[in-house]
Order: structure tokens, then C-alpha cells, then sequence
């Protein structure tokens, strides 16, 4: 349910941007010039682009911890080191959006800045994961997430 | 006996061949000075390996610059006192050993491009003396000169032309000869001496006195078999870069906590977590595990560099990591349409990045505990590393609230997505909780989520009416605006000013039943 801010307070109107909206984002292409460009690109990486991200990876079963943990071996070992991963995400499609995401991410970067940006940018997408499935978990969430 | 020996022997023949009737051993001996080998190599990779370890000279020098102007002019302004010339002595000794690295490989450096340049010139001196002898030869005939003095010379001036291209080839051909015997002969006994020399350097600064570079670089893991450098030169030059990126007081941490390592391997170790992107809040808490074991170097290495690939160590079986094939460990923690698991291939190339990581899979971080790294401790880990089990308790519980749980207490304890699951702890980006009482808290807190946010890590924050409450993620700002992600599928901006007084009702719906208050923010911890 998007909730219509007129429906509230008009000094509290907001503006709502449903997840329906991002369907179809280039990830890959915001993921890219998000790392180049430390401006409206970034944000739009870190919100948005993550956003739809997290729901992609939902839709292919994804869980954060797996996410997180990819994000862990960015940091470590650079995206060179986790694009040497057999199995970044676990199974075949999962590994291809991983791999989408990784090489967006390399082709942009290569530095070590580069490196560290798009792994927070991993822990921004397994976080939203995480909340997104305790909402649905959630007593609160069951009926409202339509 | 070597080429430059066979061609002098043959040298002598031929300058002792005035006459004719020498002719023969003439043609023999240029034969004889053909077959010997030219000088063998390839001049163009010596010279690109010779750059190589001039560029890599050239950056340890900047590294030791950087060192020295922390030890002699950052630290003493900023930290007085006995610890603080301690550590300022250690850096600068530091320093002095990047120096000499530096020093040996820009040496060695050169000493490879000269060796190329004198084996690119002994090379072409012996193919133009070659080229002399062939001619020589044919001038003496098909029969190879064995009749010369009676039919093969129409011209006798032939024969003297032949003598002299000869003479002059040989020569040509042993002074390239000797180039390159000589030049390689010296470029090795340098190397040998540099190479004694950085180690004889080593071994002056020994154990106690902290954290050279070199010597940390060149760090053997003890459970491995003569290979395996705990800290690899690329774990090196990334954690020196994350140390120029720090703020002074990190530095000053991190520097406080090299000075104090009671061995180089333990302070390898620390760089080693460094490199791996660890925040030196998490770095102190992995060193004060360690630090009691940080000369028992069998330990180190058994608890954060074990040989995973055969899983054992002196002999015994320790941690052994299972099947590492693709696939392998998700049958068993499957769950249901959801995959919270990691490839051990993914987990097993983040514990050989991350010491930090390791320690927690082999000793729970609880080393000295009886039992603790036991293997099938140790393997119980490891299974919880393949999947999370963040959550898996409570659902196995069958209890389905598991975020956000309302208990009646909100904001006591907090239910957090980050700060109490595994996955602030699989991020390595510790958080905490914040509690929210009202406007104060709320703008005592807004800056922190302003500079959290825009840095890329989210705040997750939990809103309540009184009765039910919800969990959402911060995950932008933008001048006096927060983007809120509400997981029921929506984002929103709200002002600064509706955060601060509690004013997001909307963001969950209608009054009454909105739930406009925060009650709980969770915030990165560094």
C-alpha cells in the first residue's frame, strides 16, 4: 500500500516514490557512474540504484547475509579479488547479477576508493534486503506488503 | 671450460696463421669458433624487469618519506611524551627499512639495465664477428682451403683479406664474449650482495622494536611449508594507503598499536586486517585477542593463517576446511525460497584476506577459552559462516516476529537489523543503537545520520504509535531532506525539521493508526 500524502496533514505532504517506479533500472549503469562521480550519481547509486538492486536479488532468492558477506570480500580483497569468487552469490543467475554488478563496478574504479565505495554500496543493498524481509516476516508487514 | 675461453683458443690459431699453408686449420678453426654458443638472453625483459624494481624503489622511497615525516613531525605534535618517542623511534625505524628497500631495489634496478644494455651490445658484437667469419670462410673456398696453397687461391690477396676478416670477427666475438661473462658475472655477485645486505638490515631490527615494513612484507606464515608471506606486497601498499587516509587520531591508534605488538609477525597481522578494511576500533579489539600470544608465532599462525590446504599443522589435525567444491554446504541449510547462503569458496577466500574473519571462525573470538578452537568448534563455525544464522534461531523457534518484535519495551533493548544480527557483523561495519526520547535526542542525532548517509551507510530507524512500531532504513540526505526506505515499498523525503519533531506519520500510512515518533536510530560505530 503507498500511503497519499495529501491524504495527510498538508504541512507533512511528502513525496513518495514507489519501488514499482525503479522497475527496470540499469543498476549496472548507475552502479558505474555513481563510482565516477561523487555528486547527484552517488546518491542516485546509494538510493535508488540499491533500491532496485535489492529488489532483483530478491526476486532471485537472494538473502542479505550473502550479500553482506560479498560485500566483506570487496572490501578485503578488492572487486578484483571478489570477481575471482566460482560463486559470488550462490547458484547460476545469482552469480550472473553478481558478476553484472562487480564488473559495472571495476569498470568504473580499479582504485582502491573505487573498491570501498562499492562495497558499501553492497552493505546498502544486503541492509535493504534485510529490512524488506523483516517487514514481511513481521506480524506488522504481512498484510501491508502488497 | 666457458664460450670466452673456447673463442680465445681459437683467436690464438688464427692470429698465429700468416702463411698460406695454414689455410686449413684456418677454415677448421673459424669452424670451430662458430659452433661456440652466443651470449644467451633476452636483454629487453632483463631491462623491463630492471624497471620494475626501479618503480618499486621509487615508491618504497615514498612510503619512507611519508613514515619519516610521521615520525618526526606528526606524531611528536600530537602525542608527548615517553610512549610517544617510543613510538616515534619505531616509526622512524620503520622508515629507515623502507629506506633500504627502497635503496636495494632502485640498486638492483639499475644494476639489471646496465647487465641488459652490456648483453644487448655483446650480442651484437658476436653476431657482426660471426657475420666476419662466414665471409672469411667462403673466401677460402669449397674445399674449405685443404688445397689452397696449390689451386683454390686464383688471387693470393684472397687469402690475406680472409685472414684479416677473420682476425677481426674472433676478436669481435671474444671481446662480446667477455662483455657478457664479465658484466653478468658482476650484476650477480651484486644482487647477492644486495640481497645479504637487506637481510643483514632484518636482522638488526629485531623482534620487539616495531613494525618495519619490509620486514612485515617478507613475514613467513609459520604453518606453512617455506611459502606463504603472511602480509603480501599488495596487502602492503593498500594498508598504507588506508593509513594516509586516516584522521590523525587514528593514525595515532593504529601507530600506538604497531609500537606495542610484542613481535613483527603480530604487527604483520594488524596490517594485514588493516588491509583487509578493518576500522581501527575493530583492529584494537582483534589485537587485544592476539596480543597475549603475540610472540607464541605457532599460535598466530595456527588461529589466523592455518594451512587450509592440507588441514593440519605440525602433524596434527587442526581446522580443516570440508569440500570446497561449488555447491557444496547449501543442501543442508536451504531455506525455503530465501538463500542466506555463501559459497565456501566466498567464505574461504575472506578468511585468507582477513585475519579478523579467521580469528572469529577458529577461536569465536573467545581464544584461551578451553575448547574454543577446538575442530569441531571450529567446524560449528564455519557452518554458521556458510549461512547466516541470523534469524534461523528464532524461526527454527517458530516464532515469525522476528523484526521488529514488539515486546511491550520499546526502545529498551531494540530489535536491530544491524547492530545485534549477523549481518552488522558479516559487514564488518560495527553499529549501535540509539535510543530516541523526543526533539533533543532526535537533533542531537541528525548530523550523525546526515554524515552516515552520505558516506553510503544506511540508518535504519524505528518508528512507533504507542502500540505497533516498524523498522525503515535512512538511506539518503540532501540538504535539510532524509530519504526514508520503507520496506513495504516505497521511499520517501521528509524535512529535517519533521524528523526532529517526530512528524513521520506518513511515511506509514494514515491517523491514527501512522506511526510518526522514531523511538530508535542505529548508527555506524566509526
Amino acid at each position: 500500500m503507498v500511503p497519499d500524502p495529501l491524504g495527510g496533514i498538508a504541512e507533512h505532504a511528502m513525496m513518495v516514490r514507489p519501488d514499482s517506479e525503479l522497475a527496470g533500472l540499469d543498476v549496472a549503469a548507475a552502479i558505474s557512474r555513481g563510482i565516477t562521480a561523487a555528486d547527484v550519481s552517488r546518491r542516485v547509486m546509494f538510493t535508488d540504484a540499491a533500491i532496485a538492486a535489492a529488489i532483483e536479488a530478491e526476486a532471485r532468492g537472494i538473502g542479505p547475509y550473502p550479500v553482506a558477506i560479498l560485500a566483506r570480500v570487496v572490501r578485503a580483497g578488492g572487486v578484483v579479488g571478489a570477481l575471482r569468487l566460482p560463486e559470488p552469490l550462490i547458484g547460476a543467475e545469482p552469480t550472473i547479477l553478481a558478476r553484472s554488478w562487480l564488473e559495472a563496478a571495476l569498470a568504473a574504479g580499479g582504485t582502491m576508493e573505487a573498491d570501498l565505495v562499492f562495497s558499501r554500496w553492497l552493505e546498502m543493498v544486503a541492509t535493504l534486503l534485510a529490512v524488506r524481509r523483516s517487514a514481511r516476516s513481521g506480524p506488522e508487514g504481512a498484510d501491508r506488503d502488497a | 671450460m666457458s664460450a670466452l675461453s673456447d673463442l680465445q683458443g681459437c683467436q690464438s690459431t688464427i692470429d698465429s696463421a700468416w702463411s698460406i699453408v695454414a689455410a686449413p686449420l684456418l677454415a677448421a678453426t673459424i669452424d670451430s669458433a662458430l659452433g661456440v654458443p652466443a651470449p644467451d638472453g633476452s636483454p629487453a625483459a632483463i631491462s623491463a624487469q630492471g624497471g620494475a624494481y626501479l618503480k618499486t624503489g621509487a615508491t618504497c622511497r615514498q612510503v619512507a618519506e611519508r613514515l619519516n615525516d610521521v615520525a618526526k613531525n606528526k606524531l611528536p605534535a600530537a602525542w608527548r611524551g615517553d610512549v610517544a618517542e617510543t613510538a616515534s623511534q619505531a616509526i622512524s625505524a620503520l622508515s629507515d627499512d623502507a629506506t633500504t628497500a627502497g635503496n636495494v631495489l632502485v640498486e638492483a634496478g639499475k644494476a639489471l639495465q646496465a647487465w641488459a644494455d652490456n648483453l644487448g651490445t655483446a650480442q651484437r658484437g658476436d653476431s657482426s664477428g660471426r657475420d666476419m667469419l662466414h665471409s672469411a670462410k667462403s673466401r677460402l673456398g669449397p674445399l674449405g682451403g685443404f688445397l689452397s696453397s696449390f689451386i683454390e687461391f686464383s688471387d693470393p690477396g684472397d687469402f690475406v683479406i680472409a685472414v684479416e676478416e677473420a682476425r677481426t670477427g674472433i676478436a669481435s666475438m671474444v671481446t662480446a664474449a667477455a662483455l657478457a661473462q664479465n658484466s653478468g658475472q658482476a650484476t650477480a655477485s651484486l644482487l647477492t650482495y644486495l640481497a645479504d645486505q637487506a637481510r643483514a638490515e632484518r636482522a638488526e631490527s629485531n623482534g620487539m622494536d616495531p613494525l618495519d615494513a619490509v620486514v612485515l612484507a617478507s613475514q613467513q606464515n609459520a604453518a606453512s611449508d617455506g611459502g606463504g608471506d603472511i602480509l603480501t606486497a599488495a596487502e602492503l601498499t593498500r594498508a598504507s594507503e588506508l593509513m594516509t587516509g586516516m584522521s590523525v587520531a587514528q593514525q595515532q591508534e593504529f601507530e600506538r598499536l604497531l609500537a606495542d605488538a610484542k613481535s613483527p609477525e603480530e604487527a604483520a597481522y594488524l596490517m594485514k586486517a588493516l588491509a583487509a578494511g578493518n576500522s581501527v576500533p575493530v583492529i584494537e579489539r582483534f589485537d587485544a585477542l592476539i596480543h597475549p600470544y603475540g610472540n607464541d608465532l605457532a599460535w598466530l599462525s595456527q588461529h589466523l593463517a592455518p594451512d587450509l590446504a592440507s588441514g593440519t599443522y605440525d602433524g596434527v589435525d587442526f581446522f580443516h576446511w570440508p569440500n570446497l567444491q561449488p555447491g557444496y554446504g547449501y543442501d543442508t541449510y536451504s531455506q525455503g525460497g530465501i538463500n542466506d547462503c555463501v559459497a565456501a569458496s566466498t567464505v574461504t577466500a575472506l578468511a585468507n584476506l582477513d585475519p579478523v574473519f579467521m580469528l572469529k571462525l577458529t577461536t569465536g573470538d573467545q581464544p584461551g577459552v578451553p575448547g574454543a578452537d577446538s575442530l569441531s568448534s571450529f567446524e560449528s563455525r564455519l557452518h554458521q559462516a556458510f549461512i547466516s544464522n541470523y534469524q534461523t534461531g528464532q524461526r527454527a523457534d517458530g516464532d515469525p516476529g522476528v523484526y521488529p518484535k514488539v515486546d511491550g519495551g520499546l526502545g529498551s533493548t531494540g530489535e536491530n537489523v544491524l547492530a545485534n544480527s549477523d549481518l552488522g557483523t558479516a559487514t564488518g561495519t560495527p553499529y549501535h543503537y540509539v535510543s530516541l526520547n523526543g526533539t533533543g535526542d532526535n537533533q542531537a542525532a541528525l548530523s550523525q545520520v546526515e554524515q552516515a548517509v552520505d558516506s553510503g551507510q544506511p540508518v535504519p530507524i524505528d518508528v512507533t504509535n504507542g502500540n505497533d512500531s516498524h523498522q525503515m532504513v535512512i538511506i539518503g540526505s540532501n540538504g535539510g531532506n532524509l530519504e526514508i526506505y520503507n520496506p513495504w515499498g516505497y521511499s520517501m523525503w521528509v524535512s529535517n525539521q519533521q524528523f526532529l519533531s517526530n512528524q513521520l506519520g506518513a511515511l506509514t500510512g494514515k491517523a491514527p493508526s501512522w506511526m510518526p515518533t522514531a523511538f530508535a536510530i542505529e548508527l555506524p560505530s566509526s
